[in-house]
């Protein structure tokens, strides 16, 4: 039951970072989605650093599954992907979905060695 | 900060944490493939445009409700982070089959169920609009 409330409480805070972010990026004029991508690179390296470092249970759950959880998103990025098929912008569709996949698990990479080192 | 929007985010998201993690244990995370984050992924892929270009224009749901429930709940539900690290691990295992099918299916899945969504979407409120019309 505890541990419910520790995912919960660690995927609120990093859903607001989230969305405070995001309403940021309203004011840059670019059609690639910018926040987005750059809130699943940053969480994914987060991720790889938490998950090498190999901390303890509650902490795990509160930041990797909770907050890190909470803070980057599959639904927006496919969304944002689907739009700009839509609106046949097929460049940066191809240019944004192989980046932000490439990107993710390399920065993820990155994170694990160092949070092992 | 608009604190009122951002606390509505903040309550849903921790119910799709919850439910994310809920999924992942039901779904036994030991079995050495990532059920669990690609199957809330899959599911938020179609859910997020569904809501908010079909539920939300029908139902005339309010700003705040429409952003805690997208941004909020299905943001925190969905995740690319794990995604990110389930795939590192698979491939650090050297599991070069889960990890290609791990990948496939998320890149493919979740930008195809977001465009079905998307076209659904848009079919819906076109065929409500002509029954409007005959009425």
């Amino acid at each position: 039951m505890m541990t419910f409330l520790i995912v919960g409480l660690g995927a609120a805070i990093g859903a607001i970072l989230r969305y405070q972010l995001t309403r940021l990026g309203t004011q840059i004029a670019s059609e690639y989605p910018l926040i987005t991508f750059l809130i699943n690179l940053t969480g994914s390296f987060c991720l790889g650093w938490v998950t090498g470092a190999q901390l303890d249970q509650t902490w795990t759950l509160f930041l990797g599954v909770g907050v890190l959880g909470g803070y980057t998103t599959f639904s927006t990025f496919n969304s944002e992907l689907s739009q700009l098929w839509f609106r046949r912008r097929y460049h940066i569709f191809f240019g944004y979905l192989l980046l932000t996949y490439g990107l993710g698990i390399l920065v993820a990479a990155a994170g694990f060695f160092m949070g092992r080192a | 900060m608009k604190l009122k929007a951002s606390l509505a985010v903040g309550i849903f998201a921790f119910f799709g944490g919850i439910f994310r993690y809920a999924i992942g244990l039901g779904l036994h995370p030991t079995a050495g493939f990532p059920y669990g984050t690609l199957c809330v992924n899959l599911i938020g892929a179609f859910g997020l445009p569904f809501l908010m270009r079909y539920i939300v224009v029908r139902y005339q749901i309010n700003d705040t409700l429409a952003l805690a429930m997208g941004t909020g709940f299905l943001g925190a539900f969905t995740t690319f982070s794990s995604f990110s690290v389930d795939a590192l691990k698979l491939m650090v295992a050297s599991q070069w089959l889960p990890f290609g099918l791990y990948i496939g299916i998320s890149l493919l899945g979740g930008v195809g169920l977001s465009l079905v969504a998307d076209y659904w979407a848009v079919w819906l409120l076109d065929q409500q609009d002509k029954a409007q019309v005959l009425k």
